[in-house]
């Protein structure tokens, strides 16, 4: 899952992308409304954590720029203004949901997931997928015979944006976008390297490759 | 209170009624003296021709020739008299006079006196008396005429005087009235508006009114601009200003969060860094309170909506059944934002605590009657009255919940408002209700 985070603070930015990579996301950063608003258009992103008082363009701006271009990718306002009249305005600006600051990273870190989870369609708290269950907190995955298996960063990223669209074909461009940040190495053959270590972890038949056209994530064995 | 129209009215009556009295009295006085005057020159002629008919017939007795004299004269009590003295102390009465008698004087010839005194049958009469010679013979000769039916005549031009000017005393108060409540319609135009801006449905006077006013209406509009302008100045800065301070205070947060403290150490400076953010919060949230007789109104309608859609949105994942009972359709004095906080944290309270439903109700009643009902645990009735003392945080589990009815209570304390806490009657969990009153001037 790739976030764009932005937040013209640098310390408190370079803070809460620590935490966020910890918790397994790919992170892009954006400290002013105008690069924000051209990196939101990219539509890459699975959620956008978006400032308000931000030079350049105001954050609610942006907002507005994205939602009248058609842009769905939830956001989440995190700022210092959080009275009640300026989170309806947010909210009717097209937020999905708002943090006011200052805020403990546990919250912001599950209403990020709630605002994922509910993007992509599930309602229940846990990813689980054909007896495969995430356990996003602490990054290992489950298997049907109940044995627990350790998964790196990337391969976190990875099998977690596969689970939450089972049985759709991912195209590489897709995969790389949403698992990797903007700046990182996107050579396609890491992530068949990746793609491979992954099935040795849950099983060559979980993970489908279709020829010329991506990767596919069976429900059903 | 001053009414310029009364004070207008009244103070032309008075004059008016002043300047008509003093009418009255110098026409009366004209008229009495005019009659006075024609009463005794018609006395003087009818003298003069009796006189001319007095003759002394060959006995020597002085007679007055018969066919001489005006008929009125010999008509018994007609209120004409005369009286003719003789030297030898004989008197030639007219038969007019019956067997009454006038008190006359004796004049010198030459001598005229004009006089009134009292008639026949109770008659008041002008009396004329003069002394003559004629023909070697001294004589006085009183005339009198009987004053009633002039008075009678003064009495009726008084009447119809006095009912002339009294018509036109009304008939001009009533124009007078007239032209100045249409001079004062062009203020009502200006009152309207003032009553609109203070019920909210205008943020300006666009009236300027007349000449006069004009000074009083662009000042108005100055500082109800100017008002606007400052509270929207600092409420900005104080956005500023949170935002300035809260990143540190988050990143504080967050890295004492990531600290390997032993636990005591570590829950000490977590608490003493709550209390700044909870400090800040409310001192900020405070500061932008507009109060009464600020800000944007308060419109239901259109601001209640987009508040229950934010926190439908905001607890989305737990499924809540947020609801708002009928709405009053009206434009409220309430600054609209401090309204919308006021709400905001009532409900956010409610749906923090609530399992499943939370229920809004705005009434009008004295005042906006406001009721936030949830089916959470409630609060027991003896734990209330502290909730509500000041800096009361009963709740230190919930983040924000303190705050929000610490935000809450100020808020009711500007608007002189009072809040009270019961147990839902129809969902069982906690029910607060706010009663903000109206502003006097609303009505």
């Amino acid at each position: 899952m790739r976030l764009l985070l932005v937040e013209d603070d640098e310390q408190l930015a370079d803070g809460i992308a620590t935490d966020l990579r910890h918790a397994g996301f790919a992170v892009d950063r954006a400290d002013n409304g105008i690069d924000a608003e051209y990196l939101g258009r990219e539509q890459i992103y699975d959620a956008v954590i978006l400032d308000l008082g931000l030079p350049g363009k105001p954050g609610l701006e942006v907002l507005r720029s994205w939602r009248e271009g058609g842009l769905a990718t939830p956001v989440l306002i995190l700022t210092a203004r959080d009275s009640w009249a300026e989170r309806v305005l947010g909210l009717r600006s097209g937020a999905d949901d708002y943090l006011g600051k200052p805020f403990h990273f546990e919250e912001l870190s599950a209403r990020v997931q709630a605002l994922l989870r509910r993007s992509a369609g599930r309602a229940e708290p846990q990813l689980t997928v054909a007896g495969l269950r995430l356990d996003e907190e602490r990054q290992r995955v489950q298997l049907a015979d109940g044995t627990e298996v350790e998964l790196t960063g990337t391969e976190f990223r990875l099998l977690r944006y596969l689970m939450s669209y089972p049985d759709k074909v991912l195209s590489k461009g897709r995969l790389t976008d949403h698992v990797y940040e903007a700046d990182h190495d996107r050579d396609s053959n890491v992530l068949e390297v990746y793609v491979r270590r992954l099935r040795e972890k849950i099983g060559r038949e979980r993970i489908e490759t279709r020829r010329g056209q991506g990767y596919l994530f069976r429900s059903r064995s | 209170m001053i009414s310029l129209e009364r004070r207008f009215v009244t103070g032309l009556a008075t004059t008016l009624l002043a300047a008509f009295a003093l009418l009255f009295w110098g026409s009366i006085t004209a008229v009495r003296s005019l009659s006075e005057a024609y009463v005794l020159a018609r006395l003087e002629h009818d003298a003069e021709a009796l006189v001319g008919a007095l003759w002394v017939n060959p006995s020597g007795q002085t007679r007055l020739r018969e066919g001489r004299i005006t008929p009125i004269y010999q008509q018994p009590l007609s209120g004409h008299y005369f009286v003719v003295s003789l030297a030898d102390g004989t008197e030639i009465r007219s038969r007019s006079l019956w067997d009454e008698t006038l008190e006359v004087p004796s004049l010198m010839p030459g001598e005229v006196r004009a006089y009134l005194g009292p008639g026949p049958v109770g008659q008041r009469l002008q009396l004329r008396s003069a002394g003559y010679s004629k023909g070697g013979m001294d004589f006085s000769l009183t005339v009198a005429e009987d004053m009633a039916p002039m008075a009678a005549d003064i009495r009726r031009f008084q009447m119809f005087a006095l009912t002339l000017l009294g018509f036109a005393l009304l008939a001009i108060v009533l124009i007078q009235r007239y032209v100045v409540r249409r001079g004062f319609r062009v203020l009502d135009e200006v009152r309207e508006q003032v009553r609109q801006v203070s019920t909210g449905q205008l943020q300006q006077l666009q009236e300027p009114g007349p000449l006069e006013i004009r000074p009083l209406t662009a000042e108005l509009n100055r500082l109800l601009k100017q008002v606007q302008q400052r509270l929207q100045r600092s409420r900005r800065s104080l956005g500023n200003l949170a935002h300035a301070l809260k990143a540190p205070l988050s990143l504080m947060t967050r890295e004492l969060d990531r600290l390997p403290l032993p636990a005591a150490d570590g829950r000490r400076l977590s608490e003493q860094l709550n209390r700044i953010s909870v400090l800040i919060e409310r001192e900020l949230k405070r500061a932008r309170l507009a109060g009464e007789g600020g800000g944007q109104h308060f419109v239901p309608r259109r601001q209640v909506p987009e508040l229950i859609q934010a926190l439908r949105q905001m607890y989305a994942a737990r499924g809540l059944d947020i609801s708002c009972g009928p709405l009053p359709d009206a434009v409220l004095p309430f600054d609209y934002e401090d309204m919308l906080e006021l709400l905001g944290n009532l409900l956010d309270n409610a749906c923090k605590w609530a399992s499943r439903r939370v229920e809004l109700q705005i009434a009008l009643d004295d005042g906006m009657v406001i009721r936030v009902a949830d089916d959470g645990p409630g609060v027991p009735e003896d734990q209330r009255a502290p909730l509500l003392r000041r800096g009361s945080r009963l709740d230190e589990q919930e983040a924000g919940h303190g705050l929000g009815l610490a935000i809450v209570k100020d808020l009711v304390g500007d608007y002189h408002g009072s809040i009270g806490l019961a147990r839902s009657s129809a969902l069982g969990g906690l029910e607060v209700s706010v009663v903000l009153p109206l502003p006097a001037h609303h009505a």
